[in-house]
């Protein structure tokens, strides 16, 4: 049994503090993937927290039955949140400050400016095409994992995937 | 270069520079934080009484199954008496 997997079993047996290995094993890969769909920490901090909760509750509650991968099963509910903070993001208008506020300790300069930049070029994607992209060309994830994660089917996959690259192709031609 | 090209360069170039991207120092605290002030999960809460009234569960279930076969054994005789009672006539 792994440690992840461990933790899992403590943590669904009331031990709440084991939970804590779970968030130090995943968190650095569950905010950075959540960074770069939203473009900025502050809020994948905030996508990731609240992915967090999701999470403990699932497994207090034995809504969570242990059988799934641990990781693919976390990556699944935060790439839910992230799209579900995309669409609400959508929907309000944009901050202008955004960038500055989290550049501070969060992220170097330079690695603010590349999620600002891939949030930016991403924008008018519809928020399900753009978080498949992100796992597939920048995560580097496989078709069949992000199936699982998506909880869709390759072909879904794949679709999606010509349609963000199509509009991306279509937004440079248009400059 | 061809705007599929440009595409998958650019995303490539995206993905190297935000692999250093992590949550600030105090974000696990942070979290924990906020799962312990989660209240205990009703599964918790029915868990433990339900484990504490199963003996009793089962000692309550094996008094109804004599009680039922008692029961059945009376209206058993009741009838069969009833019968010869009718056969007498």
């Amino acid at each position: 049994m792994d440690n992840l997997t461990e933790a899992v079993t403590r943590v669904r047996s009331g031990d709440a503090a084991a939970f804590q290995r779970i968030v130090d094993g995943t968190s650095t890969r569950l905010v950075r993937l959540a960074a770069r769909m939203l473009g900025n920490v502050v809020d994948a901090e905030d996508v990731v927290q609240e992915a967090y909760v999701k999470a403990y509750r699932a497994l207090t509650t034995g809504e969570f039955d242990g059988r799934a991968n641990v990781t693919t099963w976390l990556y699944r509910i935060v790439t839910n949140q992230a799209i579900d903070a995309m669409r609400g993001r959508a929907r309000r208008p944009k901050p202008t400050d955004t960038a500055d506020e989290s550049i501070s300790d969060l992220a170097s300069a330079e690695q603010q400016l590349a999620l600002t930049e891939l949030s930016d070029w991403m924008d008018e994607l519809p928020a399900d095409q753009r978080a498949t992209l992100v796992l597939k060309a920048v995560e580097g994830m496989t078709s069949p994992e992000i199936a699982e994660i998506l909880q869709c089917s390759e072909g879904a996959v794949e679709q999606r995937l010509v349609r963000a690259r199509a509009a991306l192709r279509k937004r440079s031609e248009g400059r | 270069m061809s705007h599929e090209e440009d595409i998958d360069a650019r995303l490539s170039r995206l993905s190297g520079a935000t692999a250093g991207v992590r949550p600030r120092a105090d974000f696990s605290s942070r979290v924990m934080q906020r799962i312990e002030a989660e209240p205990p999960g009703a599964w918790f809460a029915l868990r433990a009484p339900a484990s504490r009234f199963l003996p009793v569960g089962m000692l309550a279930a094996a008094l109804a199954l004599v009680w039922a076969v008692s029961v059945n054994n009376q209206v058993n005789e009741a009838m069969a008496s009833s019968d010869d009672t009718e056969l007498s006539w």
